[in-house]
């Protein structure tokens, strides 16, 4: 679909950039020392930090991935606003007090604290810099996604303008100025969630089949390279045509054609009972050496929607086999699990003064984004419906129901849109900048720094990690977001949790234990999605029933297997943590 | 909105497993519902998507109600360990 530039949508996106920049400017001149730069002092409000945590955890992928996975395939698209909440009870219950205390301005500070151990620093360490490095593969991806039809953009100059907004952000800054800027975007984003939640149910839902497709859209390359609709040339003139959106209710079960304003469970009612009129995802083939993409028109069951495994990757729910029903499990287990590993949310509790502060700023990210998933339901299924779905772009569900409103709510969701994945992006920069002068520089290599080296040196791996994350962008375009994000949740759960949780509760822990649960987590985790069937069907463009594992969520069997390292390599080494304490 | 300086509180160590002992309790109820939903989701398919709860599938009353326990267990720990302090 081609897209009117909005100047209104141009300008409040500037707006929010510049704000963004300004204030990362003008907070991260005054963090001077290194525990204002990465740590903020430790001076963060509890109530900042919990909105703030918010503003570091909706991606992109959460915001305009599950609203357009609701949008296309219903509730499956919900099972991920599940999972991802339920990872932070994992946070609040056994993770963020103990991080808290036993740490100080890294994941790996805590993690070597009683033993003090260089070797386990180096493996934390590692561990932080491949799971920020796989959770920044997603989020380029989808910045790429989405400035394409926001500013008119190639693919290639969003990841790098993304890449680059963000490095200057960091640079510029220290964790005082992002939590600010995390603070606002999160607050920022469920407030405006919410207005569309309103208006979507203000509206309530309208019967229009008289707007029903009854052909599929053919999108061709014509000799002249330019892309053309049904034999129409492609774009907004008189002469031209665009893609037709769709997304519209053809009949109530009650037989009405306007239900009026709804309440929240009126609403799901009545989606419930209609038909719907959407779109197959597209069909491609190769037709006279050009390439041909077909979006067929498709009616489904309001009911059949709320029933899980719509979504092409989540199908294999319905069949008979086990292994595609062991890959879905596999993911939701390493949402569940994964949350409490990310090194970005970790180092968030060390902005705040104490362990009650990490509590109750936990309490109150879980109430923020709980809150917001809940109105993804409702943002999903209102775009269903809305009559505005491009059939050929599901990361736009969301700005385009808002377009659907108004002018200026479209400029201001897509803005919104937009600093989200500046806001995630840098506080996964932050995490492995911060990572690499402590644990690699000061911890593995023992470089005595002071206070303003330790940030140079953070700063310079900022810049690296920031070019290699544009790379990863433009390496893994087209790739599957939510798959991406799972793979990162899969490593970070299987490198960091089972460490983090042995170290505390059991022990018969030993350092040799903990080093080797960390790495064998992370290269496992990496190794079986190396070799797994999505990469072998995308990435190599193989048949994916020649890959060498059986399903493509390593989760399962890595975190288990992280465990097990742990026990058998502790029971067969050194000092226990009990022996420290005698 | 700022506050002195970074602090680590010393509590005696019965506080901290009397704490541990609540956020293990509560989190092994919250992980037999959700690891409920995701059986259900994935071995009992067609019950899960043909049952109604007042009019709204199961599954989205389920997903619904696993986010509103979230919150919920969220507040019950903050509340039993203000009164634990």
């Amino acid at each position: 679909m081609v897209y009117e530039t909005s100047s209104i949508a141009i300008a409040v996106f500037l707006l929010m950039v510049a704000g963004t920049v300004g204030l990362s400017f003008y907070l991260g001149a005054r963090a001077r020392s290194s525990h204002g730069y990465f740590a903020a002092g430790g001076s963060i409000h509890w109530f900042v930090n919990g909105i703030a945590f918010a503003g570091d955890y909706l991606s992109a992928a959460s915001f305009l991935g599950i609203c357009g996975m609701i949008a296309f395939y219903g509730f499956d698209g919900f099972l991920y606003s599940i999972g991802y909440l339920a990872g932070w009870l994992v946070a609040l219950l056994v993770i963020a007090e103990p991080l808290k205390r036993l740490g100080k301005y890294t994941f790996a500070d805590a993690l070597a604290s009683k033993f003090q151990s260089d070797g386990i620093r180096t493996a934390a360490g590692f561990s932080t810099l491949i799971v920020s490095l796989v959770y920044l593969v997603p989020q380029m991806v989808g910045a790429g996604a989405l400035v394409k039809p926001l500013l008119g953009l190639a693919y290639w100059q969003g990841v790098t303008l993304v890449g680059s907004i963000v490095v200057v952000i960091v640079v510029t800054a220290g964790m005082v100025s992002t939590t600010y800027v995390q603070f606002l975007k999160g607050g920022l984003l469920v407030l405006f969630s919410l207005i569309l939640t309103v208006l979507v149910m203000m509206r309530g839902v309208e019967v229009h089949p008289e707007e029903a497709r009854s052909h599929p859209q053919r999108i061709t390359v014509g000799a002249d390279g330019a892309k053309y609709v049904d034999g129409v040339r492609l774009g907004l003139k008189e002469s031209e045509r665009n893609v037709a959106p769709v997304g519209r209710v053809l009949e109530m079960a009650d037989g009405s054609t306007k239900t009026g304003p709804l309440g929240p469970v009126g609403y799901l009612r009545a989606i419930s009972g209609s038909r719907i009129e959407l779109s197959s995802p597209a069909k491609k083939s190769i037709e006279d050496g050009r390439p041909v993409v077909e979006y067929a028109p498709r009616v489904v069951d309001g009911r059949a929607m709320m029933a899980p495994g719509n979504l092409p990757t989540f199908q294999g729910i319905r069949r008979a086999e086990v292994y595609p029903k062991l890959d879905f499990v596999s993911l939701m287990l390493a949402l569940f699990a994964g949350t409490a590993s990310l090194p970005h949310i970790l180092i968030r509790y060390y902005t705040v003064r104490d362990q009650a502060s990490a509590r109750k700023s936990t309490i109150v990210g879980i109430g923020a984004i709980g809150f917001f998933y809940l109105l993804t339901l409702y943002i999903g299924f209102g775009a269903m419906v809305s009559g505005a779905l491009d059939p050929s772009d599901s990361n736009m569900a969301a700005p385009l129901l808002a377009k659907s409103f108004s002018e200026l709510l479209f400029a201001a969701v897509s803005a919104i849109a937009f600093t989200t994945v500046l806001g995630t992006v840098s506080g996964l920069i932050v995490a492995a900048g911060g990572s690499v002068a402590h644990d690699f520089v000061a911890g593995m290599l023992r470089i005595q720094l002071n206070d303003s080296q330790m940030i140079r040196v953070a700063k310079i791996a900022s810049i690296i990690i920031g070019g290699l994350a544009i790379l990863a962008g433009l390496a893994f375009e087209g790739m599957n977001v939510s798959y991406l994000v799972g793979w990162a949740f899969a490593i970070a759960a299987s490198a960091n949790l089972p460490a983090l949780l042995m170290l505390l509760f059991w022990k018969g822990t030993t350092k040799q234990g903990i080093i080797a649960g960390v790495v064998v987590g992370t290269l496992a985790s990496l190794l079986w999605i190396a070799v797994c069937p999505e990469m072998f069907k995308t990435m190599y463009g193989l048949d994916p029933a020649r890959a060498w594992v059986l399903f493509s969520q390593p989760g399962l069997v890595t975190i288990p297997l992280s465990f097990a390292v742990i026990v058998v390599v502790s029971l067969a080494s050194g000092e226990r943590i009990e022996d420290r304490r005698e | 909105m700022h506050h002195a300086a970074n602090e680590v509180d010393h509590e005696p160590e019965s506080v901290i497993q009397r704490r541990q002992r609540i956020g293990l309790v509560l989190l092994t109820i919250f992980s037999l519902a959700y690891g409920g939903f995701i059986g259900l989701c994935t071995f009992a398919y067609t019950w899960i998507s043909e049952t109604s709860v007042a009019g709204v599938p199961l599954t989205v009353a389920y997903g619904v109600g696993l986010i509103a326990m979230s919150i919920a267990v969220a507040m019950i720990y903050g509340l039993m360990n203000r009164e634990a302090k």
